[in-house]
């Protein structure tokens, strides 16, 4: 590796003088960024349990409990019957967001967009379908796994039923 | 008139000039940063353009590439980029993010760049690695190993690590629909049921994790006088090459490369050190 450059060039000099003046207290800025991303992510995942793995918590492979671990439940009654529903792939990016950061609203909200499909049963399930018909009372639940030593349970995060 | 009688074609710059200010120290820090960048560009594609750009000027244009207006510019690029699409960023993008205006700082008194972007590297990789432990110690299922067979069973680039555990792929595969059964109902539990050797391995491995990660953090905050600061790069070369020898995530191996080598003024053997830990994550990379 070569030796540096000689000093700064005058024009080099003048390309930022007003921050220059302010370098002291800059020196704090960059630890202040990754400080707030930290705290912001902390704060995420403490109150609405926000993935683990993502944003900026550096918590990657601490806990069994991270989105790709979770689930989302979703069940209806159809004929008098409490079904499983296979989703849409149209809801994919909202349960994708479920699974990051599961609220009780968030789970409402699809809850409630289910309702707008029609519906028709298969294997015992049910799944969207133009031909179908319109049901209401979707039920969303979003689980987590928990552990104690090394036995492996679930909890309920968020969870909503439709009107 | 003047004749150009030593050079027939006036060029903009110089490519002799160029090189020699890339070849610098802080002409690899600004080139690979940007590079670095291209990469990270994976997390939001609208990124990469500007940072391929960016990096063509701090290989072709150094001069220019040490404005620290420029560094805060694409600070702010990367600002927008989380605010916008949060959910694509991962840890490292922010680790890279604060980076950036941590070279922008350092630019603003160039003669003594090295110093200034080496003592913000350090901060930055001692916040970096207390967080990541104190995450793994307040978790409540690393420490036993749960959190990290987990992780095996749904991430199939940590099989290796497992298997090295004395925990077999047809295992993960038979537990992967009853731990799924598990955190769709309600009530239902599994036991992971591990070999005595398995369990002490994966402890191990944990409280492992956790002491390098630890001393990953102590060493880059303590004082450049202190003896502790002699273990900052064979410590930060060890987590990256037991990493990324399993995960390759090859931008954070890329950045974690550079704040290294710079916190060390690209000590040559230091640098060695860390290139092969890039390597280390590319070649598992390719070969997943």
């Amino acid at each position: 590796m070569s030796a540096e450059p000689a000093a700064n060039s005058a024009a080099d000099r003048a390309a930022a003088p007003r921050l220059r003046s302010h370098l002291a207290s800059l020196r704090a800025l960059p630890i202040l960024v990754l400080l707030v991303a930290i705290a912001a992510q902390a704060t995420l995942m403490t109150s609405v349990n926000a993935d683990r793995q993502a944003g900026s918590g550096f918590a990657m492979f601490s806990s069994v409990d991270f989105a790709g671990s979770r689930s989302v439940v979703v069940t209806a009654t159809y004929n008098g019957d409490v079904v499983d529903v296979r989703l849409p792939i149209s809801t994919t990016d909202q349960v994708d967001g479920l699974l990051r950061s599961p609220t009780d609203d968030s789970a409402a909200q699809l809850a409630r967009d289910l309702g707008e499909f029609e519906w028709v049963e298969q294997d015992g399930r049910i799944r969207a379908n133009t031909d179908g018909t319109n049901i209401a009372g979707f039920s969303v639940t979003v689980r987590r796994l928990t552990a104690d030593g090394h036995e492996l349970g679930s909890e309920v995060l968020a969870h909503a039923v439709a009107p | 008139m003047t004749a150009a009688s030593s050079s027939p074609v006036s060029l903009p710059w110089s490519v002799a000039a160029a090189m020699k200010q890339v070849r610098t120290p802080i002409g690899c820090v600004l080139m690979i940063t940007a590079g670095t960048g291209i990469f990270m560009g994976a997390h939001w594609s609208p990124l990469v353009p500007l940072m391929l750009a960016f990096y063509l000027v701090t290989l072709l244009a150094p001069s220019a590439a040490r404005n620290s207006l420029i560094w805060f510019a694409i600070a702010g690029a990367w600002v927008a980029a989380v605010m916008i699409q949060p959910s694509a960023m991962e840890d490292h993008v922010y680790l890279y993010l604060a980076w950036l205006v941590a070279i922008a700082v350092g630019l603003l008194d160039r003669d003594n760049f090295l110093d200034e972007a080496g003592r913000q590297g350090r901060y930055l990789l001692a916040l970096l690695f207390a967080t990541a432990t104190i995450w793994k110690l307040t978790s409540g299922s690393f420490i036993s190993g749960a959190a990290l067979w987990t992780s095996g069973l749904l991430d199939d680039r940590m099989t290796p690590l497992l298997n090295l555990a004395g925990i077999s792929s047809e295992s993960l595969t038979d537990a992967r629909p009853q731990v799924t059964a598990v955190v769709a109902s309600d009530g239902e539990t599994f036991d992971i049921s591990l070999s005595s050797y398995s369990s002490i391995a994966l402890t191990l491995l944990a409280l492992g994790t956790i002491a390098l990660e630890a001393l990953i953090a102590v060493s880059y905050a303590a004082p450049d006088t202190s003896r502790l600061a002699k273990l900052r790069a064979p410590l930060l070369v060890g987590f990256g090459f037991v990493t990324y020898a399993i995960v390759p995530v090859l931008p954070f191996a890329l950045l974690l490369a550079v704040i290294g080598c710079t916190v060390a003024r690209f000590e040559r053997r230091t640098v060695l050190a860390f290139v092969t830990m890039v390597l280390v994550a590319i070649v598992r990379f390719a070969t997943l």
